[in-house]
């Protein structure tokens, strides 16, 4: 990780002293850089990835009605190895993994001792001994520490496994055009060992946007050429580029979390109250308190015994058209609720939506998101009423079918 | 075979014993397993030699009729707190040896003399500032409940009674290293060298390492008013001999010679204690008083921990360079006369540049040839411990490598270091044993032998004792207590560890 003199230690300062955070590209970067018509990267714990490529908006509407490529190479990937693996794997995260077999993948989350959320990510199941775990932030040193005392190895794989996202409605249609076998009968959070022409493919029904959607995990050499083959067959339904901007406006609608926006990672935060456990996150369904052990499990039953923590997460449906960005949420009387962390205008939803969180013991209330906006120069201040919203505000049939409808 | 018990104690040393009288007298049903034969863990008599006995590891005693061991009843079960402390020497070469007790009982100039004194002084009054908080459980950082809160206040009370100045004077002090401090008040680098080592005994610092005043405030803070230890041969028997029998009266049942293997946790809860026997004992409450690695990360296991919980224990800084010699010899060296063996603690030790050298030699685990040796001659208190005509030196090697491969080479040194001061005493060995702090580990439960289980730093003290995540003796474990030198306050033979984790238990 990038570090306050970036490099990699001493020699780095010497050699380069004017560079502070030089970012890493992805094997795909030579498809990327020239697909990225705006040139507009930020970091990815250090990777270099798009913004944008042409238009965020037309890069949304392909995601929501055709089908987007997205570079996932940055994405932290973890194997853990070892007759152990799964007793570790069971540990390290809040869920039960009685259910997990080769060929599962499970939305799980990662909490510190204290019970507090150190991030959440997908587990693949490869194999009863063989597990990759795959998170927005980096954890190799926790991973380490988990398997202290097991028949296990923590390896970081980030570099050795490619993978593209192909997400939106048509993207069964483009993987059966591509000529994967075994896409059709693939169903939700699972995984499948597949060929593409004469090289190993694994393809899992997992995404980030909360529609039909498929990763695609592959040898790094091969990555290019099947960005390339996607695109190609892709080009009748559709499939396009997709920047980290839309998905960001995807996953809002999906309800997903996002590390350092909706929650901060247990182990960066310094002040005290500033993280959360998966009760105030909404993410309590992830937590089995009948396993023996696992990390946060005394932390969490307490407080679970204790009300479940004084946070919530809550959606809201947002009165009137201002995104509620940053926005406080506060009661009839004036007193601050919470706050915002992720709000935009959902054009699929047709609503004004925000994520949110608010202290538990005003949940119930009528609560007010105040938002400020700025328009030429003066700022005017709203205060729109937040309905509290049960269910993600996108969530379609086809993200559950199997088999998915063809286009 | 199962059976049922409130409370079951890991460990028959001092604390252990102590937290199990304290317990039994309150009306827990108590069982305490002993992996040896004989009670009293660091402090019992051992066999170094056929027919030959020395105390483990602890051959010093502090007062104990103060401090909460006080609260035992241990007058009715045979002690008593009558003898005279001992007379602390330093032999320095080619010069009168010192009175480490009385400055000006030595012939040295008078502005060393009266240096010296301030020092002394100074050490009594910041040891008397830190003694309020280690008679008592640790304050909590963030209190919540009014006990916690009204801990804080009579803490402060007591603590603004030594007066602002004092307050910032401990402040200044506990972190500066013992070299430092020390030559605010002296500059002869072989009186210095005496006074920083009676800090450093037991620690894992060399003299010029910032924080190691706090060991020698802690020890001067121990010893309380009297300042002086008492000898340990055969008192420290009688007193783990109360303590014993206070507890048995009480309804405890001490097992010895049975070794724990480990101890059972379900769904997160300590349940019960597993013997290499097989046997399975149950209880509602298990205490150990062993140290915490040993406790964490051998009886429980890093796989029963949460992560967090058994990196935390990982992480516990415990380094032991503290080796133990027996000397069997035919005649008492040249520096201690018949006349005061029975009281004699004799110091040996070098100039600080040269402690800081023995030091970092036993970090490499390499063997200085300046080890810092403290003597004591228990066969003069208890004469059942060698035959009539063999005297036994007890003498404890400050700055040893950890290794047991070093115990030779230890040996060595320490003789040869001995014959500085008496030539003739090589000649008047007949039986001779060195304990590396690894061996000693094996006689106590743990992979090393550390006075006070776990590095006595600021960073691992008071409520950080023996980590953060660990506080007021309860480990990250549901029922599972910690009552030995490696909670709050520290080692040194208080039994203050186990009598306070044993109030800490009775009050959840």
């Amino acid at each position: 990780m990038a570090g306050l003199f970036g490099g990699s230690g001493a020699i780095a300062i010497v050699s380069a002293p004017t560079v502070q955070h030089e970012l890493r590209q992805t094997v795909l970067h030579v498809r990327t850089v020239a697909a990225n018509r705006l040139q507009r990267w930020h970091s990815w714990r250090g990777w270099q990835v798009a913004d944008s490529y042409a238009d965020a908006e037309l890069e949304y509407f392909a995601c929501r009605n055709a089908a987007t490529l997205f570079d996932l190479c940055p994405m932290s990937k973890y194997r853990l190895h070892g007759t152990d693996a799964k007793a570790v794997a069971s540990r390290l995260v809040t869920r039960s993994l009685a259910k997990c077999q080769p060929g599962r993948v499970m939305y799980v989350a990662l909490c510190n001792e204290a019970g507090q959320l150190l991030d959440d990510g997908t587990l693949f199941c490869l194999a009863d001994d063989d597990f990759r775990l795959c998170t927005y932030g980096r954890h190799l040193d926790w991973l380490h520490e988990n398997t202290v005392g097991f028949d296990a190895v923590a390896t970081d794989v980030t570099d050795k496994v490619a993978a593209i996202a192909v997400q939106g409605p048509t993207a069964f249609s483009v993987l059966q055009a591509l000529g994967l076998d075994g896409v059709d009968v693939l169903s939700p959070y699972k995984l499948i060992d597949t060929t593409w022409g004469d090289n190993p493919l694994a393809v899992s029904r997992t995404g980030f946007t909360g529609d039909l959607g498929y990763e695609l995990w592959v040898d790094p050499e091969q990555a290019v050429a099947l960005w390339d083959a996607l695109l190609e067959a892709g080009q009748p339904y559709g499939a396009v580029p997709m920047g980290t901007d839309a998905l960001e406006l995807a996953r809002i609608e999906a309800g997903f979390l996002q590390s350092g926006v909706d929650f901060i990672e247990a182990d960066h935060a310094i002040r005290p109250g500033r993280t959360r456990s998966p009760y105030e996150l909404g993410l309590g369904w992830l937590v089995d308190l009948s396993k023996s052990v696992f990390n946060g499990r005394a932390a969490l039953a307490a407080e679970q015994a204790a009300g479940g923590g004084r946070w919530t997460l809550q959606r809201f449906d947002v009165e009137g058209n201002k995104p509620a960005e940053s926005a406080y949420i506060q009661t009839r009387r004036g007193d601050v609720a919470g706050f915002v962390t992720s709000a935009a205008w959902s054009p699929v939803a047709k609503r004004n939506i925000a994520l949110a969180h608010v202290e538990r013991r005003f949940v119930g209330q009528p609560l007010f998101a105040d938002i400020y906006t700025r328009r030429e120069l003066h700022w005017t201040r709203t205060l729109a009423r937040c309905k509290p919203i049960d269910t993600p505000f996108w969530n379609p049939p086809r993200r559950r079918l199997t088999p998915p409808p063809a286009y | 075979m199962t059976t049922k018990r409130d409370v079951l104690i890991v460990g028959a040393g001092i604390n252990g014993l102590a937290a199990a009288a304290i317990l039994a007298r309150s009306g827990c049903r108590v069982i305490v397993l002993e992996a040896a034969d004989t009670i009293g863990g660091a402090a019992r008599s051992f066999e170094f030699a056929p027919g030959l006995r020395a105390p483990l590891a602890a051959h010093l005693l502090p007062v104990v009729t103060t401090g909460p061991l006080r609260q035992l009843p241990l007058a009715q079960f045979g002690w008593r707190e009558t003898a005279k402390p001992v007379e602390s020497t330093a032999l320095l070469p080619g010069r009168d040896s010192l009175d480490i007790d009385t400055p000006t009982n030595n012939t040295l100039d008078a502005d060393v003399i009266a240096g010296w004194q301030r020092f002394a002084a100074e050490v009594d009054k910041n040891g008397a500032l830190l003694r309020h908080s280690l008679e008592r459980a640790p304050l909590t950082l963030l209190p919540t409940s009014w006990t916690e809160r009204r801990q804080w206040l009579r803490t402060g009370v007591s603590l603004f009674g030594h007066g602002p100045r004092r307050i910032r004077e401990v402040l200044r002090v506990v972190a500066m290293s013992v070299t430092d401090y020390v030559s605010e008040f002296v500059d002869d680098p072989a009186i210095a060298g005496v006074l920083c080592q009676e800090g450093l005994w037991g620690s894992s610092f060399g003299p010029r390492a910032p924080g190691t005043m706090l060991g020698l405030l802690y020890r001067r803070a121990l010893l309380g008013r009297a300042g002086r230890w008492q000898q340990g041969a055969g008192r420290t028997q009688l007193l783990l001999n109360a303590i014993a029998d206070c507890a048995r009266d009480g309804g405890a049942e001490i097992r010895t010679a049975v070794r724990a293997k480990r101890i059972l946790v379900e769904s997160g809860k300590a349940t019960g204690v597993e013997l290499t026997s097989g046997e399975v004992l149950r209880a509602l409450t298990v205490v150990s008083a062993l140290d915490p690695q040993a406790t964490l990360l051998q009886l429980i296991g890093p796989r029963a921990l949460e992560a967090g919980h058994s990196r935390a224990a990982r992480q516990i800084r415990r380094r032991a360079y503290c080796a133990r010699v027996f000397l069997a010899v035919s005649a008492l060296p040249s520096f201690i006369t018949p006349d005061r063996a029975a009281r004699a603690r004799v110091v040996i030790a070098a100039p600080p540049d040269a402690i800081e050298a023995a030091a970092d030699a036993s970090h490499d685990g390499a063997v200085h040839e300046e080890v810092q040796l403290e003597i004591t001659v228990p066969s003069a208190v208890d004469s059942t411990l060698a035959p009539d005509g063999t005297y036994v030196l007890s003498i404890s090697v400050q700055f040893s490598p950890e290794s047991r491969d070093s115990e030779q080479a230890l040996l060595a040194a320490t003789i040869a270091r001995l014959a500085e001061h008496d030539p003739a005493l090589p000649a008047k060995v007949v039986a001779s044993a060195c304990l590396s702090p690894q061996t000693l580990g094996d006689e106590l439960g743990s992979d090393r032998a550390h006075w006070h289980h776990t590095d006595l730093t600021m960073d691992q003290f008071l409520f950080t004792r023996p980590f953060a995540l660990a506080p007021r003796y309860r480990l990250p474990v549901d029922g599972l207590f910690l009552a030995s030198a490696g909670v709050h306050p520290g080692g040194g033979l208080t039994g203050w560890p186990g009598c306070l984790a044993a109030a800490e238990l009775l009050r959840s």
